[in-house]
């Protein structure tokens, strides 16, 4: 049954009497990847990831970690496993220190190894300096730095992520954001299935994309494929004559749907990040006052509700 | 196989003590030890102040007659929000996605809870017989057995507690539901049924009057009387049998512990 893969999901299924939350859903999370799992509300993600972390049980198919079916063996499967469902709370009359401490000994790590990845851990999520208040008093948004924190404990090989900055005010999320991208980069050896309504967040933090709707798959694949599987989007904006780079655009080869709006011209720029380098070099040669030459910021929102539209 | 075993324990020791904290660091013991001063106090006081001359038994009898209610009030506070607290205060979405089954955390509330109920009612015991020792300068007979009976009457208690604690999604409706349970509804039955001559053994109240009866009857048994209330009507008086109110209150404990873990193991977040 099992592939190998840090996640396997195989023709998952959840129903809620008549409604089919998760349909037939197949997915292999890639080792090593940081995976954004992306769908509209109610499109089954968190359903999911709940059936992942077993806060519920599947009414059919298999939902596996490291080979362990989590259905079957909860236990074992979630033992290496890092979880931040929703937006949990803690403990009000424990410190960060004594929730890392509870969870450590619910794990079995031993006293001397809880104290110091707790130690590493509040400083890599940024609370150290409230390693010794009540967990009580604190924001939503350092709860939930808490909530990244615990779920590093151990050093687990997969993380399971749910909306993890859903709630959070601007500085809060770009915290999380900065801490999650920490954690990207930092040495552990890890594989993240995020969840995430932010598009920005994930194609700022993962290399993977998977997107379902109506508990189905509707596309897995890497994050630069995903975004420019129809073209690149460019944004170019010019101080000369848009008629004129209009029209000497549109005599390029590999450019098509150029769009005007005020002094920004929109292209479809057919290829990669080479040929994107190359537009920019005949832009500059066709000296038509290009100021600007820039990838548009909406491509996984683009993509995003072009495969969802399509899947309605 | 006894690895795997041995690790649940561990971890179900490991959430009791987190229970502990929680109760230690939570008002709800402050208000539980002030209720338990204050009941003994007024029990130990008041005779004195009004010059009563009593008996051990007497004493000891004006002690027991409040456990019911201290019982009650106590597993409303604490067992009745063992399981609830964890999905409404969302702390299950941090525990329960652990590598840990559900038995270890119900079994590790469970002993918290019983734990404490115990202790306040050894608490109780002691310090009411600490009173009535300086106030007769002797002791009422069988208090052991009636201990013996008010800790069944806990753990029968803690049982419905903690399925209302799984039932619903609230700690407070939780609370209210054990309170009127134990204190009206079964307090309903258990008097309807005698009047209609029937012996309510099987009610959870049967274990409870056990607790004062204890220090009448020892380790007799007394058969249930029919009594004639009015003219034309009786009323059963339940009989008295240590063997059979254990029976009862382990009955109720299990019972409801067993729905409480059925339905705590089903639900889903």
């Amino acid at each position: 049954m099992s592939n190998g893969y840090p996640i396997e999901i195989h023709g998952l299924r959840k129903a809620y009497g008549s409604f089919v939350a998760v349909d037939d859903l197949n997915l292999n999370i890639e080792k090593n990847s940081f995976t954004g799992f992306l769908g509209p509300n109610g499109a089954g993600k968190s359903t999911t990831l709940k059936i992942l972390t077993n806060l519920t049980k599947a009414s059919g198919g298999n939902a596996l970690i490291n080979g362990i079916d989590v259905n079957a063996n909860p236990k074992e499967a979630l033992r290496g496993t890092g979880t931040v469902v929703e937006t949990p709370e803690f403990y009000s009359y424990l410190t960060p220190a004594e929730t890392f401490r509870y969870i450590g000994e619910i794990i079995g790590m031993s006293s001397e190894s809880i104290k110091t990845q707790t130690d590493e851990i509040l400083e890599e999520v940024k609370m150290t300096e409230w390693k010794d208040n009540r967990i009580g008093t604190f924001s939503k948004g350092m709860k939930q730095r808490i909530a990244i924190g615990q779920s590093l404990l151990d050093n687990p090989s997969v993380i399971i992520l749910d909306e993890p900055t859903s709630g959070l005010d601007p500085r809060g999320t770009a915290e999380m954001r900065q801490i999650l991208k920490g954690i990207r980069n930092g040495k552990r050896d890890l594989t993240v299935l995020m969840s995430s309504h932010m598009l920005y967040e994930v194609s700022d933090l993962c290399d993977r994309v998977a997107m379902i709707n109506h508990g189905k798959l509707l596309l897995h694949d890497e994050l630069e494929k995903v975004m420019f599987s129809s073209g690149r989007k460019v944004v170019l904006k010019t101080v000369g004559s848009i008629d004129e780079a209009v029209s000497k655009l549109k005599g390029l080869s590999n450019i098509s749907d150029v769009t005007v709006l005020g002094k920004e011209i929109t292209v479809r720029l057919d290829g990669d990040r080479e040929a994107q380098a190359q537009l920019m070099k005949e832009v500059v040669s066709m000296n038509i006052g290009i100021y600007s030459l820039a990838q548009s910021g909406n491509t996984l929102e683009d993509r995003y509700l072009d495969i969802i539209k399509e899947s309605r | 196989m006894s690895g795997n075993l041995s690790d649940d324990l561990r971890q179900a020791y490991v959430v009791a003590k987190n229970e502990f904290v929680k109760y230690v660091r939570g008002k709800k013991i402050i208000l539980v030890g002030l209720l338990l001063l204050l009941v003994w106090g007024l029990i130990t006081a008041l005779p004195v102040l009004f010059n009563e001359s009593m008996t051990a038994k007497d004493h000891f009898a004006g002690y027991v007659s409040f456990i019911y209610l201290l019982v009650v009030i106590i597993v409303a506070m604490f067992a009745s929000g063992a399981i609830s607290s964890e999905y409404e205060e969302r702390t299950a979405l941090v525990v329960f996605t652990r590598p840990i089954k559900k038995w270890p955390i119900f079994i590790g509330k469970l002993f918290s809870a019983l734990i404490l109920g115990i202790a306040a009612m050894a608490l109780y015991y002691l310090m009411s017989i600490v009173a009535i020792f300086a106030y007769t300068q002797e002791l009422p007979p069988n208090i052991l057995l009636s201990l013996a009976f008010a800790i069944l009457y806990v753990f029968a208690a803690t049982g419905v507690a903690m399925m209302f604690s799984s039932l619903v999604k609230k700690s407070g409706t939780s609370a209210i539901l054990t309170f009127f349970f134990l204190f009206l509804i079964t307090n309903i039955l258990y008097s309807m049924l005698a009047v209609y001559n029937v012996e309510p053994w099987y009610i959870i109240d049967y274990v409870y009057t056990h607790i004062s009866n204890a220090v009448l009857y020892g380790t007799n048994v007394v058969p249930p009387v029919s009594q004639e209330l009015l003219e034309g009507m009786t009323i059963m008086q339940p009989g008295y049998d240590p063997l059979k109110a254990t029976g009862v209150a382990v009955a109720w404990g299990v019972v409801t512990l067993v729905v409480s873990y059925l339905l705590m193991k089903r639900r889903e977040i």
